[in-house]
């Protein structure tokens, strides 16, 4: 058989909004924008660079099913250009871009393949000498919500050439991602197909290597949960179906959740500047993109208070946000760290155990929040009671259902802190006096 | 209890041990103090903000005090506390000195600090609670009923528990804060903002996400048009060709017409196949050519005729015919013969100039000479040499003897300087001597060796003399010159001798050179000076002899002899040469000296300056007299000179005689005048060479004139022939003047040679044109034929016809041109096809249908060309949408601004989220507090409450709507505490307050200080209020504090166990 070269990825997610950011001027927002054209563009680049001979594209080319205009122009544009390469790609369409979204009426170029609603192979052949190497098969979504097992009706492998099983699925129904197309990998690999490419998970997994079942993640970083190098995979087969697979880096915006601890601080500047070199750190070891990151502020101390009391952190956020965003504007946000957020998790220098088992308001109180914390859910519940007034503005009630327990808990916590805070203050201050 | 020093009480000690104890005295003694101080010391001193709390001394001394207590279990605490700023003036707090301590079960002593205290002795009741709960006094009380109903719970739970108004204070800042993020009805912060921005994006972001399928409409729009747009080009296409055919026809139908007519014509026409190819031109050209051959012809014959008669005219003349030549010649060779003449006359001339010359050259050598002498003399070379020799010879002679002249008169002049030179030494030898002669005339010897040796032997005898005077030795023998006596005599005998011989010499020579009278004088001197030197020499030796004579006297003897020998030498002269005075004296001195030898020493003094002065004289006489030999010398040289001058020119004068001779037999030889020098010779010879030239030119110029005659003569003759044969001429014409007839021929035979030429010239002429004539009439008969043949090959029978044929051929032509052109114009750039249609549809349709139809292609063109425009335009809108469609979706970043706008919000929600349920979790604890906390409080206020009102009322309520206190009938009726009366509110207040006292649980066996609460009670109720105080004071001490007696007398009366302690101001 012959060896050949081909690009697996998935979850392009072109012109998808990214999530949890703000405070964006005008040129970052198109900086941010333009990354997953941009990622696309490099995959484009990587395929030509690389030599492939396709690539096999595992759903989700586009972000929602209402799919922007911009967003299949540029994706058109792209297999035009793959096109004139000579190089083939092969298409599913996943949830997000289901057969019966809104899609530009044209007639797609030769060598693009998008596979329908039903399962279908076709045969990719080398581009140096056009022989036949590999069957690939696959399907695209009809709707966006497919609930059946849509793997177990793949064509069967035949014998000869390579099988590549273009798939769009939360195999093993990973709780944390919406399930569709549920199946299993006991199935797939009884399927005998030589190379999964999955879509749909957007971390990078190889759940198996013999055969190959491969999540290459998303392109391109688009919130806070999606950290860390993304890209897609190279995979080169060689004449014996020998499958090495080469990860290759295509964002231009790297997520990060970086911790900035406040325990050792004895006042803000202190963490201020532990804060300050926590970025220098983070923008050295990613000189030629950009650093979106999450500053968790862990720990226990006094400068809680202060930070909690509002305008400091935001003082701060505002202040880096704006340098970065003049140093960017000179450099293509190359080597820029933008932060995305504070996520304020510290807490006071407070005994809360000794506290808990005080017979005082406090202790009643931070009973009281414990006990509510087990059932933050319940509508009669505090936190039901605290969200009421929010609940009568459709925006933010929608706003709400989209939060997640963690979140709600976070809130809880964070409103723990608060009410201890703002309880506790009196006698902090006349504990320094006593001192 | 000590208090050293707080407000107005000093150095008072209380000790307070009993269950109750009233502290009574009038105002100003100092009870609330009491309350104040013992508040400071368990808490501290309050800031200066609240003065009577603080109770600082107005005056100087210490602030503070010590306050001793058991607590419940019993163990002794001190609290001493003095407030240190007093003294150093520090800021509050640590101003204090606190000294805490207590008693341990051992009985050690535990240092504690504040902390301890409140904690442990004080069961954590915070200084306010203790100030509103155990120090009451009457404004305390009422604050109860001053507060709000809303903060009334707040309060509750403040003297329930620690940091109650920080639970209100806790709750007003989240509402606060929330009020600030949100209020779902608001329109002015910044939620509502981002939230009417998210509306309007999610508008926006509706209108783009409808983008796509307006692009669709767009592009499948944009493809429908351009589908369209095809067909109407197709449609435009056709009725543009069927209008352009239209066009055409209508274009052309008047040439189609004519065409038509042409086709038509030409059927009809004569046939003329046979009519050649420009037939008629070249008939034509045949007649022209014929009619200008005969017109030639005729020119021709006319010149024939002419040209004869011209010849007719010129005859032929046989004298010019002959002689022409010759005379031709003659009139040729004119010019030179008179030149000729013209010569020799010049040549005559020279010739006569120079025979003039000749003879004058003869004339000037010698009017003698002939040709013939001139001639033979001979000029060469060696006697020219000859003559030039002698002529150098006697020049060389010239010389010489000028220069001897010269010489000799030299010698002359340095002769008579010498003579000179010589009598002037002389003269002066002889001035000198005589001048000497004079000035020493008394010295007596004449010759100076003998005065010299006188003097000498003077001398010696003087030195002698003055050594025997001396020592009286003997008298110096002196020997004098005496030999000199001879010698003198040879001198001037050798002077003389050579003084004849010289004069002897001068005279021969001066006579030999001619001057004899220079002889003589010289003679004459010299025998003069001989003479001199003679008598010189007699008269020295005479001299001598006396000198001689002198010293031998003096030689006799001594003193005498001296004496003798000078006036041998001196007195005598002197006497015979000097006056008398000088002379006498010095003979009286002489006198004297001969006997005194001082005389003889003057004497001989004075005689030694004469003798000076006379050898003086007598060098002087010595050079002069050797000056006058040395002159004598010289002038004898120059004689010599003068002779051998002499000799020089004698020999000269013999030379030059010899020099004569010779010339004048050269002169003989030669046969020339004797009269010729040199010299002249030498202009002879080159005035005979002139002279011998001019002989030969003239002998040339002869022969050339002889030439130049004949010659002349010649050409006379031959003119002379040739008038002769003259026939013309006049035969008595003058024959001499041939040459100038010659002329007049000469002439004439020149007019006749041009007439010949011109004969010549016609007769030439005439052959031309008799051969022109010729060939024109082959060229008529050629043109002939030719016409004949054309007739011929257009088969026509004559030339009538043949012309008919030829307009007929014309005409064809000109059909067939315009058919073509026609067509041309008709159908060029039009194929088969088309001309076909055109051509039919010419023959179907007449103009005016053709117009009609025409016009309504033309309609249906331009309804075309306008719907094609509206559908390009259609179509360009269509493209400019999907453009700014595609511009737009490329910039849009509306949903990304509403994921932005929503995160934002997000931050707000979850801010707004954590204080609502901060605020939520305190008001739950709160409730828990009113609910499950607050009944045991009421009950043990209600309990009071009864208990003070005697009944009046049976409990208090707190209602949960508003929190306001009630308080309740037996009958069940409620009453606000606004509406209670004010002892009754007091009273309310008061039993609130007990009740929390004994609800708090940690605070058990905390004093209660009462300061004079009981003001606004009635017996009863005061009573009542006793025995509650009564009741409470088994646990717990109650210190009470009045100024009214009632009040401090009821108490001691209703409670045994009470202590009263009066106070004095």
């Amino acid at each position: 058989m012959a060896s050949f070269r081909f690009i697996h990825a998935a979850d392009l997610h072109l012109d998808s909004p990214f999530i949890g950011i703000s405070g964006l001027d005008e040129d970052l927002r198109s900086f941010v924008q333009e990354s997953t054209f941009r990622a696309l563009e490099r995959l484009v680049q990587l395929a030509i660079g690389e030599q492939v001979d396709f690539i096999v594209i595992s759903g989700d080319v586009y972000d929602s099913s209402n799919i922007s205009l911009r967003a299949q122009l540029r994706f058109l544009d792209s297999l035009n250009r793959l096109g004139r390469e000579g190089i083939a790609v092969y298409v599913i369409h996943g949830n997000h871009d289901p057969l019966d979204s809104t899609k530009l009426s044209m007639t797609l170029p030769s060598h693009v393949h998008v596979f329908g609603a039903e399962p279908a192979a076709a045969t990719a052949v080398r581009r140096s000498d056009h022989q036949e190497v590999a069957v690939i098969a696959g399907m695209s979504y009809p709707t966006s919500k497919v609930t059946d097992n849509i793997a177990i009706r793949y064509p069967a492998p035949t014998p000869g050439l390579y099988h590549i099983g273009l798939l769009h699925a939360n195999v093993d129904g990973d709780p944390q991602h919406e399930t569709y197309a549920p199946c299993t990998k006991r199935e797939l690999v009884q399927a005998g197909f030589h190379y999964w490419a999955l879509g749909h998970i957007h971390s990078r997994r190889t759940l198996q290597e013999s055969p190959y079942i491969v999540y290459p993640g998303n392109i391109q970083g688009r919130h806070v949960r999606e950290t860390g190098p993304k890209g897609c995979y190279v995979v080169d087969v060689d004449g014996s179906f020998n499958t090495k697979l080469s990860f290759h880096a295509l964002d231009s915006m790297r997520w990060n959740i970086v911790e900035a601890p406040i325990d050792a601080c004895r006042d803000v500047d202190e963490w201020r500047h532990s804060l300050e070199s926590i970025l220098t750190e983070t923008a050295r070891a990613n000189t030629d993109r950009l650093s979106m990151i999450r500053v968790r502020i862990t720990g226990r101390s006094p400068v809680h208070r202060q930070l909690e009391g509002g305008y400091v952190l935001d003082e701060l956020l505002t202040d880096l946000r704006r340098r970065e965003a003049a140093k960017g504007k000179t450099c293509g946000y190359r080597g820029c760290v933008w932060i995305e957020s504070f996520s304020l998790q510290s807490g006071d220098a407070i005994d809360t155990e000794r506290l808990l088992a005080e017979d005082s308001f406090t202790g009643d109180l931070l009973r009281l929040i414990r006990k509510e914390q087990e059932r933050i859910h319940d509508s009669e519940g505090v936190v039901a009671k605290g969200l009421e007034p929010l609940m009568e503005h459709a925006e933010i009630r929608s706003l709400l259902d989209e939060t997640s327990p963690e979140e709600m808990l976070d809130w809880v916590r964070r409103a723990e802190e608060l009410t201890l805070g703002l309880l506790l203050r009196d006698r902090s201050r006349e504990e320094g006096a006593g001192r | 209890m000590n208090i050293q020093g707080f407000g107005a009480v000093r150095d008072m000690s209380i000790s307070i041990d009993a269950p109750v104890t009233v502290l009574y005295g009038p105002n100003e003694a100092g009870k609330s103090t009491v309350l104040h101080f013992i508040s400071a010391m368990l808490y501290g001193f309050p800031g200066k903000g609240s003065p009577a709390e603080r109770g600082e001394p107005s005056g100087e001394g210490v602030h503070g005090g010590e306050l001793r207590f058991l607590d419940k279990e019993g163990i002794p605490w001190v609290v001493r506390r003095y407030n240190r700023s007093r003294e150093g003036n520090a800021a509050y707090g640590k101003g204090e000195r606190v000294h805490i301590h207590k008693q341990g079960d051992n009985g050690l002593v535990i240092e504690l600090g504040q902390q301890e205290l409140e904690q442990y002795a004080l069961g954590g009741v915070s200084r306010d609670m203790f100030r509103q709960l155990f120090a009451i006094s009457l404004s305390e009380l009422q604050e109860i009923r001053s507060l709000q109903s809303a903060e009334m719970s707040g309060y509750l739970f403040h003297a329930g528990i620690g940091g109650g108004a920080n639970i209100l204070e806790a709750e007003r800042k989240l509402s606060q804060e929330m009020d600030k993020l949100y209020k779902p009805r608001g329109k002015v912060q910044q939620t509502a903002k981002l939230l009417q921005s998210i509306e309007d994006l999610r508008t926006r972001v509706a209108d783009s996400r409808a983008y796509v399928s307006r692009y669709n409409e767009v592009v499948s729009s944009i493809l429908e048009i351009e589908r369209r747009l095809n067909l109407l080009e197709q449609e435009r296409a056709r009725t543009g060709e069927d209008l352009s055919l239209l066009r055409k026809a209508l274009d052309i139908r008047p040439a189609w017409l004519e065409w038509q007519e042409a086709g038509v014509e030409l059927k009809d026409l004569m046939d003329s196949s046979h009519f050649p190819p420009d037939g008629m031109p070249r008939y034509e050209k045949m007649l022209e050519e014929e009619r200008v051959l005969l017109a030639q012809s005729i020119r021709v014959e006319q010149a024939i005729e002419d040209a004869e008669d011209k010849l007719e005219a010129l005859p032929v003349n046989d004298f010019l015919e002959q002689y022409g030549g010759r005379m031709e010649e003659l009139w040729a060779k004119r010019s030179l013969h008179e030149a000729g003449n013209r010569e020799l006359a010049e040549l005559t001339a020279e010739y006569k100039a120079q025979e003039n010359r000749l003879e004058q050259l003869l004339r000037d050598i010698d009017p003698a000479w002939t040709r013939q002498e001139l001639l033979s003399l001979p000029v060469s070379a060696s006697d020219r040499e000859e003559v030039r020799r002698i002529g150098a010879a006697f020049a060389g002679y010239d010389r010489r003897m000028e220069a001897l002249f010269i010489e000799q008169r030299g010698a002359q002049r340095s002769a008579a300087a010498a003579e000179s030179a010589l009598r002037e030494a002389r003269r002066q030898l002889r001035e000198e001597s005589e001048r000497g002669r004079e000035a020493f005339a008394m010295i007596k010897p004449a010759a100076p060796q003998e005065t010299a040796a006188l003097w000498n032997q003077l001398q010696l005898e003087i030195e002698r003399w003055r050594e025997r005077r001396l020592s009286g030795a003997g008298p110096v023998s002196v020997s004098t010159g005496r030999p000199g006596k001879g010698r003198l005599p040879r001198v001037y005998a050798r002077l003389l001798s050579g003084m004849a011989v010289m004069t002897l010499l001068l005279a021969a020579v001066l006579l030999w050179t001619g001057a004899a009278e220079a002889a003589v004088v010289s003679g004459i001197v010299m025998l003069l000076g001989m003479g001199y030197i003679y008598w010189s020499a007699q008269r020295g030796r005479e001299i001598q002899d006396e000198a001689s004579e002198g010293t031998s006297m003096l030689d006799g003897q001594g003193t005498e002899h001296v004496d003798h020998l000078y006036s041998s030498l001196v007195s005598a002269p002197y006497a015979a040469a000097t006056g008398s005075s000088i002379p006498g004296s010095r003979r009286d001195r002489n006198a004297v000296l001969t006997r005194d030898p001082l005389m003889v020493e003057a004497r001989m003094r004075e005689l030694r300056s004469v003798m000076e002065g006379w050898q003086a004289w007598r060098q002087r006489l010595d050079r002069l007299t050797s000056d006058c030999a040395s002159a004598e010398e010289k002038s004898a040289l120059q004689a010599a000179e003068l002779k051998t001058i002499h000799s020089a020119i004698e020999q000269e004068e013999k030379r030059y005689l010899d020099l004569e001779r010779q010339w004048e037999s050269w002169l003989v030889s030669r046969s020339l005048p004797q009269s010729l020098s040199p010299d002249v010779m030498l202009d002879v010879f080159v005035k005979v060479e002139q002279g011998q030239e001019l002989i030969r030119q003239q002998k040339s110029l002869g022969l050339k004139m002889d030439v130049l005659l004949r010659e002349a003569e010649d050409y006379i003759v031959q003119c002379h022939e040739i008038l002769a044969a003259d026939p013309e001429a006049d035969p008595d014409g003058n024959r001499n003047s041939g040459v100038a007839e010659l002329s007049g021929i000469h002439s004439r035979w020149k007019a006749y040679q041009e007439d010949s030429r011109q004969r010549k010239v016609l007769s030439e002429r005439i052959q031309e044109l008799r051969k022109e004539a010729a060939a024109m009439e082959e060229e008529r008969e050629g043109l002939r034929q030719r016409k004949a043949a054309l007739l011929a090959s257009s088969r026509s029978a004559d030339e009538e016809t043949f012309l008919r044929m030829g307009a007929a051929a014309k005409r064809r032509e000109e059909l067939v041109r315009t058919i073509r052109h026609h067509e041309i114009t008709m159908f060029s750039g039009w194929d088969e096809t088309g001309r076909r249609r055109l051509v039919q549809l010419l023959e179907l349709t007449d103009a005016a249908e053709l117009e009609a139809q025409c016009v309504e292609k033309e309609e249906a063109a331009s309804a075309a060309h306008s719907l094609r425009d509206e559908l390009q335009e259609r179509r360009g809108r269509l493209l400019q949408e999907r453009e700014s469609l595609e511009s737009a979706g490329n910039q849009d970043s509306a949903l990304q601004q509403l994921e932005e706008h929503r995160s934002a919000l997000r931050e707000i929600v979850s801010q707004y989220a954590v204080r609502s349920m901060a605020s939520e979790f305190i008001k739950r604890t709160r409730r828990i507090y009113e609910e499950e906390k607050q009944p045991q409080v009421l009950q043990l206020a209600s309990r009071f409450f009864s208990m003070l009102t005697g009944g009046v009322y049976s409990r208090v309520v707190m209602r949960l709507g508003d929190q306001s206190l009630l308080a309740e009938r037996p009958t069940g009726e409620l009453v606000e505490s606004s509406r209670l009366s004010r002892g009754t509110a007091e009273q309310l207040y008061l039993a609130m307050r007990l009740g929390l006292i004994q609800s708090m649980p940690h605070a058990a066996g905390l004093p209660l200080l009462l300061d004079d609460l009981f003001v606004n009670f009635d017996g009863d109720r005061l009573r009542h209020a006793l025995g509650a105080i009564s009741e409470l004071s088994r646990n717990r001490q109650v210190v009470m504090m009045t100024c009214h007696r009632h009040v401090a007398e009821q108490t001691m009366e209703l409670i045994p166990d009470a202590r009263l302690i009066p106070m004095q101001p």
